[in-house]
């Protein structure tokens, strides 16, 4: 009797197989519950099996096929199983021998396989042969399936290079082909394929690669360096990217000081700043749907450069703070780290690159404020102030209002 | 298995030779496709599922979804099940349950909760009901290593303790939560320690029907005395992947080995002829049986309809219930 086998149905998402390895001849004899064929549904490669003991008669489709489910791929010939394993031409030419071939095949196993018999010497090899090829052999080591399949491939040992920690515990699949790659590249090499996102696949695998050749390629080829940008830069980012969506304007003044001795140009310009901005309600002003929040304090945030890092820390309640209070948070302001609180609260900014030589710039309004102020070099006790307003918040009249007290309030000078 | 008469040991080994046929025919059928949804086979693990059944032959029992063979094993016709897994209307639930759930009443049988440690909190609640009612029988729930890691399992043995109620938990610790292996989410694998603060609880061979059948008896005297709950855990293993979809390729080829040398079928018939108690002529005709009953099952499966349309909207509600403490 014809038994067909089809294409099983290995889940209800399942429409097609593909058939990646045939373990039987045609010709072969199976018997219940033999592997027969690997296919691949939509989730996994697995094993099919006959349910019935025969011969196979014919392989309808070929390693590679793709089937719809429940169409037949092989036939199994049931009746007369072993009148056909005799006939059937892909037999080894031993097994036509016709003593040898019908005793082993009708004694039992047990009996058969202590027979010292040719035909049995075969069959064995040829059963080791399959079931070798038919089960990756379990690689040891803690690792994900992934990774030993992938560790067998390449004859990584998992376990070992684990003992020798060489290997994190569990390994997934990235570590066994960083592991692989350490055969071919140095270390130096492998951290420049990492900097610059090299696929590593495009040096030859024949030698060992080191750094040198790694830079060549990357020179000749001008690949660019990719560098993600810090959480810091992130920030930095969003920030100006909502300050420049603000309507704003400019004021251009210089300014004569008179800066007390032992003081931060900073210090004494946030105390001056600070202390005018009391007259000046909308300095001290934030925007909030169809209102103003004018907040009593003086507050003002400060750009202050840390390694890459730009941070505008909130000097707070400048209005009661005297100059050397100031200045004692402006020196140690770059020593420490910000907590969220010392990063928000501030109305107006300051940023300073006199330090730097710079004669004049423009700033970025920080968050919310109504405005900043860039002061540039200080020469001679002159310097130039560029001012950038939130116009929704001070209008030229406002802005100028500001501006020119605080032109007074710096010529003045002010008591340490 | 001395012990043991010689009829138990053949109806154990019958019912698992039955249970093994019926697996076997249910992963073909699926493979045709004439089973959907999930299907999660007991093959490997049959001497739980009969051991524990044949011991446990009254009361109330709550199983997870392996469930088929603790079935049969606790009398549910192979016909009725297999008709279920078609999706027929003569399944055991109306073809509205499938491989997951197989429900009886009558024989106290409440199968196939879908959701791992899901049935440990119900079967804690019938025993308590149980214990409420004075009854002798008490209640038996079965559930995989994977549940034992579940909210709902400390729960249940802690509340099962402190009121002592008459339940018995019984772990099929095959070592794997489909590809999870115990110890990976577990700082043990012997999972008794898990409850030993709580009750009696001990480890078992689960791939020895006799031993599993003792251990079942025991735990059930001991409820039936107001003891309060006990623990058992059997160490078992699955042939198979997971479920249909699972090829199982997880596990090493020399672990299978070393279960399979230990089968519950071959070792019970090889030990029943060692000490002579079975004959060679009972196995080849259970062996035989068992096929014909399988094929009967998968025919009579076959050629049932499918459930009428106006079944959607029966048994959504239950309006009478046997069997249920009112
Ligand atoms: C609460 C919950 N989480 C996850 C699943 C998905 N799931 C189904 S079976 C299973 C593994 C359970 O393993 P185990 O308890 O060891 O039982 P076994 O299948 O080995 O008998 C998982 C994770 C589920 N059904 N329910």
């Amino acid at each position: 009797m014809e038994y067909k086998i089809t294409m099983p149905v290995l889940s209800d998402t399942m429409e097609k197989g593909k058939l990646i390895k045939w373990h039987v001849n045609e010709g072969q004899q199976v018997k219940k519950g033999d592997v027969i064929a690997e296919v691949e549904s939509d989730k996994a490669i697995m094993e099919v099996q006959t349910f019935k003991d025969g011969v196979v008669k014919k392989l309808l489709v070929k390693e590679g096929d793709e089937v719809p489910v429940k169409s037949p791929i092989a036939i199994i010939e049931t009746a007369t199983a072993q009148a056909h394993a005799q006939q059937t031409p892909s037999q080894p030419k031993e097994e036509s021998h016709p003593q040898s071939s019908t005793s082993s095949q009708t004694l039992p196993p047990e009996l058969a396989a202590i027979l010292p018999t040719k035909t049995k010497e075969l069959k064995t090899q040829e059963q080791k042969e399959t079931k070798a090829s038919a089960v990756v052999k379990a690689v040891k080591g803690a690792a994900s399936p992934a990774a030993r399949v992938e560790a067998q491939k390449l004859g990584i040992d998992i376990e070992k290079l684990q003992a020798e920690q060489k290997l994190p515990k569990p390994a997934h699949l990235k570590d066994i082909k960083l592991e692989a790659l350490k055969r071919y590249f140095t270390p130096k090499a492998l951290e420049l394929l990492q900097e610059y996102a090299l696929d590593p696949s495009v040096f030859a695998h024949d030698h060992k690669i080191d750094a040198d050749e790694v830079q060549a390629y990357i020179k000749s080829h001008n690949i660019p360096k990719t560098i993600p940008l810090s959480t810091n830069r992130l920030a930095v980012k969003s920030n100006v990217e909502t300050a420049a969506k603000k309507p704003i304007y400019h004021v251009y003044e210089t300014f004569t000081l008179n800066p007390p001795e032992d003081v931060k140009i900073t210090a004494y310009l946030l105390k001056v700043i600070g202390d005018t901005m009391q007259n000046h309600p909308l300095t001290r002003a934030v925007l909030e749907d169809e209102s103003y929040k004018i907040y009593p304090a003086s507050n003002i945030s400060v750009a202050v450069a840390k390694g890459d890092a730009l941070y505008m820390v909130v000097c707070k309640n400048i209005e009661s703070k005297n100059l050397k209070e100031i200045d004692t948070w402006v020196k140690e302001i770059k020593q420490r780290d910000y907590s969220p609180d010392d990063l928000q609260g501030s109305t107006f900014g300051l940023s300073n690159l006199g330090m730097f030589g710079i004669r004049a710039f423009d700033a970025m309004i920080n968050k919310k404020d109504s405005g900043i102020a860039a002061f540039g070099k200080v020469d001679k006790n002159r310097v130039e102030a560029v001012f950038t307003f939130d116009h929704r918040i001070l209008n030229g009249v406002d802005a100028a209002k500001f501006v020119s007290e605080l032109k007074n309030n710096f010529a003045k000078g002010i008591d340490v | 298995m001395n012990s043991l008469s010689s009829t138990k040991v053949e109806k154990f080994y019958y019912l698992m030779r039955l249970g093994r046929e019926f697996e076997l025919a249910a992963k073909e059928e699926y493979m045709k496709g004439n089973i959907a949804g999930f299907l999660h086979l007991d093959i490997g693990q049959e001497a739980c599922s009969v051991g524990s059944m044949q011991a446990f032959d009254k009361g109330d029992v709550f199983t997870h979804y392996r469930e088929h063979v603790l079935a049969i094993a606790r009398g549910m016709e192979p016909k009725l099940i297999m008709a279920e897994l078609f999706g027929k209307v003569t399944g055991v639930s109306r073809g509205k349950g499938g491989s997951m759930h197989l429900f009886d009443p009558s024989l106290n049988f409440y199968g196939g909760d879908a959701i791992v440690a899901g049935h440990l909190p119900l079967a804690t609640g019938c025993a308590y009901a149980r214990k409420i009612q004075g009854e002798k029988a008490g209640v038996f729930t079965i559930f995989g290593d994977g549940a034992t890691n579940a909210g709902a399992f400390f729960e249940s043995i802690n509340i099962a303790a402190a009121w002592k109620l008459p339940l018995i938990f019984f772990v099929e610790n095959n070592y794997y939560a489909i590809g999870t292996r115990i110890g990976w989410v577990s700082p043990f694998e012997e999972l008794y320690n898990k409850a030993k603060n709580f009750m009696p609880a001990k480890r078992i061979d689960g791939m020895n029907v006799c031993e599993v059948y003792k251990a079942v008896m025991e735990a059930k005297e001991h409820i039936e005395n107001s003891l309060g709950p006990y623990f058992i855990e059997a160490e078992t293993y699955r042939y198979e992947g997971h479920s249909m979809s699972d090829n199982g390729k997880y596990r090493s080829e020399e672990e299978m080995d070393i279960f399979k040398s230990r089968d519950p079928i071959e070792n019970l018939k090889k030990e029943a002829l060692r000490l002579g108690i079975v004959s060679q002529e009972y196995f080849d005709s259970a062996d035989q049986k068992a096929q014909e009953v399988v094929q009967e099952a998968v025919e009579f499966a076959a050629a049932s309809p499918e459930p009428n349309l106006k079944e959607l909207y029966e048994d959504v509600y239950c309006k009478e219930c046997t069997n249920v403490i009112p």
